[in-house]
């Protein structure tokens, strides 16, 4: 992890803040140093000894320190704001951006290491981390000037003692770089710990109906409390040994000032080192001593930093060779100041239009696992209704999102119109294909937002896609139509409505394919009869891919295909599938036999 | 404006008075710490004094404790300044001790003290009803719960020790220097009484800003989490720039929030500045005209400009405690207002069920969700123990909300009818007990990302793996579970990786038969499942269904097939209710013409 290179980069996002931030560092750092001369003068007049003599009465000197100390610090604090502040709010958000970005170009179904709680908490604790690092990387330079100019002038007074004062420095960076690998271990426990407990939070409340259902609120809490009994012994670990550091420092620099003080005893007694020398050197050691502590920290900042780093990283990381660290700091606009710009209504290529969809050998196994896909292939033409059917485990959703890139196949070749497609993920999306998963995710918006998602209202026709779901009389009957917010994720909705509205946001979205991941599920026989036959009204026109286990279904399809242990074991019309296939035979005779009525009603039908 | 010490001081006490020693020892260790603070500075005067020989010799004692030692016997100037140097030495070490222990004890304090504040939230919110889930996404909960409560941390462990032992140096450092002379006191004094008021003043300048910012941070970390959650739906639509709008406007908000907070705080260090700076004049205006008339020596002008600096520290810790005061304030306010919202699910009820199956009785029952937003209307309907009863409506029409209202997720108005268990009101009953009998297998499913054993007993430790396997293996899992690498131990992805939403399903349904309820609700268990699966899964409730009492909700006419009364239900209303056998025999019937013809959609017309 090029953690330096990064932050270069990322410094270079806002170079005028940045300098005029780095200039307001430096008049702040200076102020102390200011003070110190001064009161090195005050006490060399009283005593009656020679300093640098800057030549102006003691009373002005007394009455200087006031206005030049304060207009120092409030310019200094001020600009700061104005400027450093501003960059790294603005930098936060840049960063933020491009991890939103970097996980949607990746494959869909793998794109969070861990639950979406846990990633949460890389865009915040991480982020801060970094450019909190990023930021001591300026002031690293204002330090830099602050020290030089205090080690001159100490230099100027005494070289012997100034060279003493420097062992401290040195024995920190030795200590501290001997601690290193304790540092980042110690930092990643931290990290992790703190990261199962958001997690937890999350899953919490995401579950807590089925914690209720469950009676399960004492024994999930006992988890949760346990979670948290981790995180502390792994905050405190980190913090102390942190500290610990910090002390041994503190002890040498202590021990720097006491012998200090033994080796100018004897000079004070001939006036070799005034009062005012050893009040200067007191002092600036005082603000040297943080200030070389947060030089030193650099050293463990940086360790935590690549390991936030690596991190963020890990959620944009995939197959693409062209994402690299770097895409965490890309440039970009980031929109503080204007809105965003808005989106633009679909629009089909000519060439695009679909004639037919080859998929030849398609293979995709999940990693740590022998479950997967192997070798399928199948052709969709034109307004053609292709079902997918199997037993449970069989691999259905797997095929239909390694199809459409939300997994990336490990082998296989897709053509469309004849071409093949290079990156699936950004090929097939609205106006190719759009999609309606088995566990559909809805938004904490109003339905309207939800069916739009961003779409241009008057490209969309809301009316027609309700419809075509068979949910238009029920949000007609919601208080407030269109309008009516449903809640996170929809809970507002009973389970076959949120259903119908995911599949009300795919048909919204004009497209050559609309496939479905067992969008009946949720649904009653009689509401998905209607919603078949308002699809096959269109069909010639729409084509469809669908999982579906449904009599009606099946018995309606150009082409039925047959999954078994992630393999297609026959594939054709209904008919001919049971007269070949034995596993056609036992899902279907299984679901006659059980559901007589359900087949009365295909037969209606 | 008044500080709202009484909240500060109740949620203190509360979460601070199980570590009463730990807190204590804190305090001796802090204070200690204070003595040394104010003893070392009385060294280096010393030191000067007798190195610059301002006071005669005789008149000088090594340690202000004990027996005068007078310096003049041990002839030697040099080895008294040595002893200085060296006692010098010795008690920063043990301050740096000091410091150490106080570091790890305050650390270990704040995460108890705040795991235990987080542990009483969490608690709280999961044990609220459904009302309060529905508004309130997961993402928002973790930045309430786990933010809000880190804001707390400092707070809790430090405020109240931090506080006196501030107040005990700046006392100390006033009566040292009052001993030197009163002029120098009463100067110090006075800057002491005006830094506190300027503090006191500004205390609240950035209250509601940062109360702002939180909002604004919650929302914008609750859309991204939003937005991770549903990234396979967003991909597969195109969605990707409306969730790019979403995070930008989000952002954009929560950078101005944070910038104007900033400024405001800045306001207030800015205030500390102006006090600052008038300390450094201080020092040294009263000191000249008293050295020079040699009524202080120069050693003790030193001392005041270290005590400047040390009372400086205590002035800026309190500084920083109110901020942590102001930002935790705001923090408080939202944690209390968590704490305040009460439940709607009033648990007062004090009956038990009688062990065997349960009649149940709906007694004219409505029901809403909003206000006067009826879902259920004039409910009624008794299911005698022991039999089976199938709801049937289209989804919206009602059918889950009765489910929910059995359970207790939600409650009805007093006026709006019963539902009785055993003739017993539910609300007369006592909640554990009611939900302890009672099961009900929602239509969501969410899994913890922890192992498989955990995910099935919710983490109730006490159930044995043989109990775990038998309930898999008897609902279908059991290949599933042998082809697991470490069996129930193997860790389950939340994010549904690797485990497909069936088998989540049927996992999810393995928690229902951990318990052994009286009364089983099933709401579209099986709608996931293909059709071999559901034949399983079929068996094994008809299992759990043997001598218990079942409502089945169904959107399969199937289902109905094996239950013993059958209602049906639109828009709230009930349109039919009678025995199976009857209403299926009887021409006229709805249920019978909806198994001729499985149109439930043109009969309720």
């Amino acid at each position: 992890m090029k953690v330096l290179r990064l932050s270069w980069r990322m410094l270079r996002y806002k170079p005028g803040l940045v300098f005029a931030g780095f200039l307001s560092d430096i008049l702040f750092f200076l102020q102390p140093l200011a003070a110190a001369i001064i009161a090195r003068e005050i006490f060399n007049k009283l005593e009656g000894v020679a300093g640098w003599n800057i030549g102006v009465n003691i009373w002005v000197l007394v009455l200087l320190v006031l206005p030049l100390t304060l207009t120092m610090r409030l310019v200094g604090d001020f600009v700061f704001i104005f400027t450093m502040w501003v960059f790294i709010l603005a930098s936060r958000v840049l960063i933020r951006r491009n991890m939103l970005l970097g996980i949607f170009k990746k494959p869909g179904a793998v794109a969070l290491p861990d639950s979406p709680g846990e990633a949460v908490s890389r865009f915040r604790g991480d982020i801060d981390e970094v450019m909190w690092f990023v930021y001591h990387l300026t002031s690293f330079f204002s330090l830099g000037v602050f020290t030089g100019i205090s080690f001159y002038l100490m230099g100027d007074i005494n070289w012997k003692v100034t060279a003493f004062v420097s062992i401290p420095f040195l024995f920190m960076m030795i200590l501290v770089f001997f601690t290193r690998p304790i540092f980042t271990r110690l930092r990643k426990d931290r990290r992790k710990a703190a990261g199962a407990v958001t997690r937890t939070i999350g899953e919490i409340f995401r579950s807590v109906q089925s914690i209720k259902v469950a009676t399960a609120e004492d024994h999930v809490l006992d988890y949760f409390g346990e979670i948290n009994r981790k995180r502390k012994i792994a905050e405190v670990k980190d913090e102390f040994f942190h500290r610990l550091i910090h002390s041994i420092y503190y002890v040498t620099v202590y021990l720097g000032i006491g012998t200090i003080l033994l080796l100018v005893g004897n000079n004070m007694q001939s006036d070799l080192f005034s009062v005012g020398d050893l009040a200067f050197f007191v002092v600036l050691l005082g603000e040297l001593g943080e200030f070389i502590w947060d030089m030193g920290d650099m050293v463990p900042r940086y360790v935590r930093t690549k390991v936030s780093l690596e991190r963020m990283f890990k959620l944009i990381k995939s197959e693409d060779p062209e994402i690299t660290e770097f895409n965490l700091v890309k440039h970009g606009p980031i929109y503080i100041k204007e809105t965003y710009p808005k989106i633009q209504a679909l629009n089909i290529a000519e060439e695009n239009k679909l004639v037919n969809f080859e998929v030849k050998n398609l293979s995709y196994t999940y990693p740590d696992s022998d479950k997967g896909i192997k070798d399928v292939s199948l052709s969709i033409a034109k307004g053609s209704f292709t079902v997918i059917t199997g037993r449970i485990g069989s691999g259905k959703t797997t095929l239909l999102r390694t199809l459409i890139g939300l997994l990336p196949k490990d082998d296989g070749v897709l053509l469309w119109n004849g071409e093949e497609v290079e990156k699936p993920d950004e090929f097939f999306v609205p106006p190719i294909t759009a999609f309606t998963s088995q566990v559909p995710h809805l938004f904490s918006e109003t339905v309207k937002d939800n069916i739009l998602m961003g779409l241009p209202e008057e490209s969309v026709d809301i009316e027609d896609s309700l419809k075509l779901a068979v949910i238009e009389k029920e949000v007609l009957d919601f208080e407030k139509g269109l309008d009516t917010l449903i809640g996170p994720k929809g809970v507002k909705l009973s389970g076959g409505q949120r259903q119908r509205l995911a599949a009300a946001r795919m048909f919204a979205r004009d497209s050559e394919i609309y496939i479905f991941d067992d969008l009946s599920s949720a649904l009653d026989v009689e509401t998905e009869q209607k919603l078949w036959k308002r699809v096959f009204d269109r069909s010639g026109v729409s084509t469809c891919l669908a999982v579906s286990h449904r009599p009606i279904a099946l018995r309606r399809a150009d082409n039925v295909i047959v999954l078994k242990d992630g393999k297609i074991d026959a594939q054709g019309k209904l008919d001919d599938l049971l007269k070949t296939s034995a596993e056609m035979r036992r899902l279907w005779e299984e679901k006659i036999v059980k559901t007589r009525t359900d087949s009365l009603t295909t037969q209606t039908d | 404006m008044k500080i709202p010490l009484q909240k500060y001081w109740e949620v203190q006490k509360k979460y601070l008075a199980p570590f009463k020693r730990r807190v204590l020892l804190l305090a001796f260790l802090l204070s200690s710490g204070t003595v040394l603070l104010i003893f070392s500075p009385l060294i280096i005067e010393r030191f000067i004094d007798l190195a610059t020989r301002g006071f005669p010799i005789q008149d000088i004692n090594v340690f202000w404790v004990g027996k005068q030692i007078p310096i003049v016997s041990l002839n030697s100037t040099n080895l008294a300044l040595i002893l200085l140097a060296a006692a010098y030495i010795v008690l920063m070490i043990i301050q740096q001790l000091i410091t150490l222990g106080s570091v790890y004890l305050s650390q270990n304090l704040s995460w108890s003290a705040t795991n235990m504040l987080r542990f009483d939230l969490t608690k709280h919110c999961v044990n609220l009803d459904m009302t309060f889930h529905n508004e309130h996404k997961p993402g928002e909960m973790i930045e309430r719960i786990d933010g809000d409560v880190n804001t707390l941390a400092t707070f809790l462990s430090q405020f109240s020790v931090q506080l006196v032992t501030s107040l005990l140096v700046i006392i100390g450092s006033l009566a040292v220097l009052y001993t030197k002379h009163w002029i120098i006191g009463i100067s110090f004094t006075a800057f002491t009484i005006l830094a506190i008021i300027v503090m006191y003043v500004l205390r609240n300048f950035s209250v509601k800003a940062w109360e702002n910012q939180r909002q604004t941070s919650a929302d914008m970390y609750g859309t991204i989490e939003e937005s991770l959650s549903a990234i396979e739906d967003i991909r597969a639509n195109a969605g990707v720039k409306n969730v790019m709008r979403k995070f930008h406007d989000a952002s954009r908000n929560d950078f101005k929030a944070f910038r104007r907070a900033l400024f405001r705080g800045q306001v207030f260090v800015m205030a500390i500045w102006v006090v600052i700076a008038i300390i450094n004049t201080l020092i040294f205006a009263p000191s000249i005209p008293l050295v020079k008339t040699g009524v202080i020596s120069l050693g003790t002008v030193f001392l005041i400009q270290i005590f400047a600096g040390i009372l400086l520290r205590p002035i800026f810790v309190i500084t920083r405690q109110m901020q942590d005061l102001q930002r935790a304030g705001a923090s408080i306010d939202r944690i209390n207002k968590l704490f305040e919202i009460e439940t709607k699910i009033q648990d007062i009820g004090k009956e038990k069920i009688s062990p065997g199956p349960i009649a149940i009785e709906f007694d004219n029952l409505s029901f809403a969700y909003n206000e006067d937003d009826y879902v259920l209307s004039n409910i009624s309907f008794k299911l005698e123990p022991g039999q089976t009863l199938g709801i049937v409506g289209h989804t919206g029409s009602g059918k889950t909300t009765i489910s929910r209202l059995i359970f207790r997720l939600y409650d009805t108005k007093q006026s709006d009818g019963n539902i009785k268990l055993n003739d017993t009101k539910i609300a007369e009953l006592s909640l554990l007990d009611l939900r302890d009998k009672v099961s009900y297998v929602t239509q969501n499913v969410e899994l913890f990302q922890a192992s498989v054993r955990e995910n099935v007993t919710l983490f109730d430790n006490r159930i044995p793996d043989i109990r775990i396997e038998a309930i898999l293996l008897d609902i279908g899992l059991g290949n599933w579970l042998e082809k697991l690498p470490e069996g129930l131990d193997t860790i389950i992805s939340s994010s549904e990786q690797g485990i497909s939403a069936g088998e989540a399903q049927l996992l999810a349904l393995a928690r229902v038969f951990i318990k052994s309820p009286n009364l089983v609700v099933l709401d579209e268990a099986s709608s996931r499942l293909d059709p071999a699966t559901e034949h399983l899964l079929d068996q094994a409730i008809e299992k759990l269904l043997i001598n218990r009492t079942g409502i089945l909700i169904a959107h399969r006419l199937a289902t109905l097939e094996k239950v013993d009364d059958v209602l049906i239900i639109d828009k709230g209303k009930i349109i039919e209710y009678g025995k199976r056998e009857e209403l299926a025999n009887d021409t006229k019937s709805k249920f019978y013409q909806l198994l001729q013809t499985g149109e439930i959609e043109e009969l309720l017309k």
